[in-house]
């Protein structure tokens, strides 16, 4: 604990070997040069030992929730691996109602990636971190051998705390409830699809991959009533829908000319022949508010950077329960179902 | 803007030079061009379509005040 | 202008609907009786589906859902061989995504890729160029399907490939033609199409007059369409004209696209490269005379069936279908897929059984996905 006492530790190496992973000195050199460093936990314990005057509330509730992150390319426009592992996590507490405090971030490297790569990761997820205003108080690395991984993945976990009287919940949409938005659909997932580069498309789409923890104490603020909310990540927003419509046994109505979709997202996909529906986002919820409500709400998720292009896309309804329809620009009507497997390019 | 890609044109380059595309639209299938639009038949395809929908709001409004009349 | 949202504009929409409507009433076709048009393209089945062009439309109206998705007919012993292909060692598989699901005998490609095979989705047959320019260790497949509208585009790949001597490509050619299945609906005594919506993107390659014996030999009308919502109802109303005034020609709805003799330059790129098989397999349809075409001779350095000794007269052929599937009554109309005793049981897009259920374009599976029967009860 005397760090006055040496000199900083520094990774002397320019890429990631499985003495990285030895648990010798290699190891807390590049734990503390890389993570540490960065992410200044309190203390320096195998554990985090925390404390929020909020926890203390009756009635307050702590939200936990996990999730492991893999992307391939791990950098992408619009931020990397690490962006999407503090938002995807922070966002995963938000739709639920709570106030996001803290992250663990676990790493497994892969043998033979760059050091660089690695402290750009970690600055994003300390970007990411301080916008969403929770820290990283915790984590782990370990190294696998070249081949047993596919660069880096990362493990977050978050904590945060629910205020007492907030009960998000999907079973509760009623029909007649109103589905709002945040901004456009689909832009994460068209931009690692270009990001990828084996479709040889190049576009100026940036994932969407920003914490929402501002919107969403902005609307709940406007509109206390707000039945549930779903950030629609993988599955993209229609699987998002079903969830919803599965627990609360409502049906779904959305309306194709009222899908806010940026017009390159639209031409990736009509490329790819690809359904903007199914696309993956990293920053994008949908949420549900009874009529009386739902005005404010939108007014309050306009008034939010994340929320600009907030748009009501549709409602529940007792018609066709469990099911969610979308009415097309014509006014035919098309079921919109879970994604069956991957979602691959149709082109031929 | 937009999406970008690069495509052969070798199916509708007639002799000329291949600048003589720039501004022209075209279908582009498989990272092929495979026909350039023909502006004046999509004119003419529209024409006939605005027209069928031209005539249906009249005949919708023709309807509408009909039915004020009857009730 | 760009030639594609013009096409979707919901007001002419309703003029052409309203159309449609008069004029099925016109020919007294009713829901007990009703005009049956066949939309051969499978582009034109997802579109229907997609924008729910089949509610729009008066009931005496029903679409019969063709043959022409080139995914859903591939039979199962060229995915076997494709396969076969991919998991030889140095093998680059390179594929549309399309084709990804197909089921074989053995496993798809899916799964090929799944146990170790290097199996890699492209945007064009260009990029499977490219991937053996940049590997030249490795030899390159591609996996070439497709109709008429696909067809030119492997040829020109394969002429570039010659010309650069690209040795270490090939393609694994399995494209296919329209008119000839169309002929074999049509000289199905069961047959009860009234009409053809074409596919406008094979026109855009070898024209209209190919489809001359529709009209002339058979009595039926049809009419080659776009592919914009628009597109397709426009010319399901030319359709309905023609039968109601008891003409059968060939039209061209998709004019801005579709030249009347097609593209001279592909169609060159194309009897350069290939010549007709005496035959090829269709899921559900069955082995069709002079359905195929296959590389000459002259380009065997890039035809992978040389290459790697496989396909055609290399063995015994396996046509059989799996039992219970009905692929082959839905494709000539005479049941809807949900009469299909498989139907959502032994047969969803996860596990395909049948051919229609393999692409968003197969009857079955836009029915499934899109939900025609449960939107039914739904609305
Ligand atoms: S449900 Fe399956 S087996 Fe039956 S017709 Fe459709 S694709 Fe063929």
């Amino acid at each position: 604990m005397n760090q006055q006492l040496r000199p900083p530790r520094r990774v002397v190496a320019d890429r990631v070997t499985l003495a990285h992973g030895g648990g010798g000195k290699a190891m807390r050199d590049l734990i503390e040069d890389v993570f540490t460093s960065v992410f200044a936990p309190p203390g320096m314990e195998d554990q985090a030992r925390l404390m929020h005057p909020s926890l203390l509330e009756p009635g307050a509730q702590l939200a936990f929730t996990t999730d492991s992150f893999v992307v391939s390319p791990m950098e992408f426009p619009g931020g990397d691996i690490g962006t999407i592992a503090v938002c995807g996590t922070v966002n995963d507490l938000v739709v639920g109602g709570a106030r996001p405090l803290w992250l663990s971030a676990a790493f497994i490297i892969e043998e033979g990636v760059p050091i660089t790569i690695l402290r750009r990761i970690a600055a994003s997820m300390q970007r990411a971190a301080e916008a969403a205003g929770v820290r990283i108080v915790t984590g782990d690395t370990k190294v696998v051998g070249k081949g047993s991984g596919d660069g880096v993945f990362v493990t977050t976990s978050g904590v945060g705390v629910i205020p007492p009287g907030r009960t998000l919940i999907a079973s509760s949409v009623q029909p007649g409830d109103v589905a709002i938005v945040n901004g456009v659909l689909g832009d994460h997932g068209a931009a690692i699809l270009a990001a990828r580069g084996d479709m040889a498309l190049t576009t100026d789409i940036q994932s969407d991959c920003q914490p929402l923890n501002r919107l969403m104490e902005a609307v709940l603020a406007a509109a206390p009533a707000v039945r549930c909310a779903r950030d629609a990540t993988r599955g993209g927003l229609a699987s998002a829908l079903n969830e919803i419509a599965d627990a609360a046994g409502v049906g779904v109505e959305i309306m194709e000319a009222d899908l806010p979709l940026r017009a390159e997202v639209k031409g990736v996909c009509e490329i790819l022949g690809l359904d903007p529906l199914y696309l993956a986002n990293e920053g994008t919820l949908v949420l549900f508010v009874p009529p009386d409500q739902a005005e404010a709400a939108l007014c309050a998720m306009q008034a939010t950077e994340a929320g600009r292009g907030a748009r009501v896309i549709g409602r529940a309804t007792t018609a066709h329960p469990r099911t969610v329809i979308m009415k097309t620009v014509f006014g035919g009507g098309r079921i919109v179902d879970m994604l069956v497997g991957e979602q691959l390019p149709r082109i031929c | 803007m937009g999406v970008r890609r690069q495509v052969n044109v070798a199916c509708i380059l007639k002799d000329e030079p291949i600048e003589a595309l720039i501004g022209t639209w075209s279908l582009i299938h498989v990272g092929f061009a495979m026909s350039r639009i023909n502006e004046e038949e999509a004119a003419l395809t529209l024409d006939v379509l605005r027209q069928l929908g031209e005539a249906q709001v009249e005949i919708e409004a023709m309807q509408a005040s009909e039915r004020m009349l009857a009730s | 202008m760009n030639y594609a949202d013009e096409f979707r504009d919901p007001v002419a929409a309703r003029g052409v609907l309203a159309a449609i409507a008069r004029v099925t009433d016109e020919i007294g076709a009713t829901k007990e009786k009703p005009v049956h048009i066949m939309e051969i393209c499978g582009g034109h089945t997802h579109a229907i589906f997609r924008y729910g062009l089949d509610k729009l439309t008066p009931p005496g109206l029903e679409f019969i859902h063709g043959p022409g998705c080139p995914v859903c007919v591939l039979p199962m012993s060229r995915i076997d061989e494709c396969v076969e292909i991919a998991e030889r060692p140095g093998v680059i598989m390179t594929t549309f995504g399309d084709a990804m699901r197909v089921p074989g005998h053995r496993k798809s490609l899916i799964q090929a890729k799944a146990d170790g095979a290097d199996i890699r989705m492209v945007y064009s047959p260009l990029d499977a160029l490219e991937l053996a320019r940049r590997h030249p260790d490795r030899e390159v497949v591609f996996f070439g399907l497709g109709f008429e509208t696909t067809t030119p585009s492997t040829a020109l790949t394969i002429l570039q490939a010659a010309a650069d001597n690209q040795t270490n490509f090939s393609v694994f050619c399995n494209h296919i033609t329209v008119p000839p299945p169309i002929k074999a609906l049509l000289d199905d005594p069961h047959m009860i199409l009234d009409g053809f919506v074409g596919p406008g993107h094979v026109s855009m390659v070898i024209g209209v007059r190919p489809y001359d014996f529709i009209a002339r030999d058979y009595g039926k009308p049809i009419v080659v369409a776009g592919f914009e919502p628009l597109d397709l109802l426009q010319s399901v109303l030319m359709v309905l004209e023609q039968i109601r005034d008891g003409r059968a020609e060939v039209e061209n709805q998709y004019s801005r696209v579709v030249p009347d003799d097609g593209n001279p330059v592909s169609l060159a790129a194309c009897a350069e490269v290939y010549e007709p098989r005496p035959s090829f397999e269709w899921r559900g349809l069955g082995e069709i005379d002079a359905s195929g075409v296959r590389i000459r001779p002259a380009y065997a350095a890039w035809d992978a069936e040389v290459k790697f000794g496989v396909g055609y007269g290399k063995g015994p052929r396996m046509v059989a279908e799996p039992d219970g599937c009905r692929c082959g009554d839905v494709m000539t109309g005479r049941i809807k897929p949900h009469a299909c005793p498989q139907f959502g049981k032994g047969c969803t897009p996860e596990m395909p059984l049948g051919a229609l259920m393999v692409s968003s374009e197969g009857a079955c599976a836009a029915y499934y996905q899109y939900g025609g029967l449960r939107l039914e009860e739904a609305l």
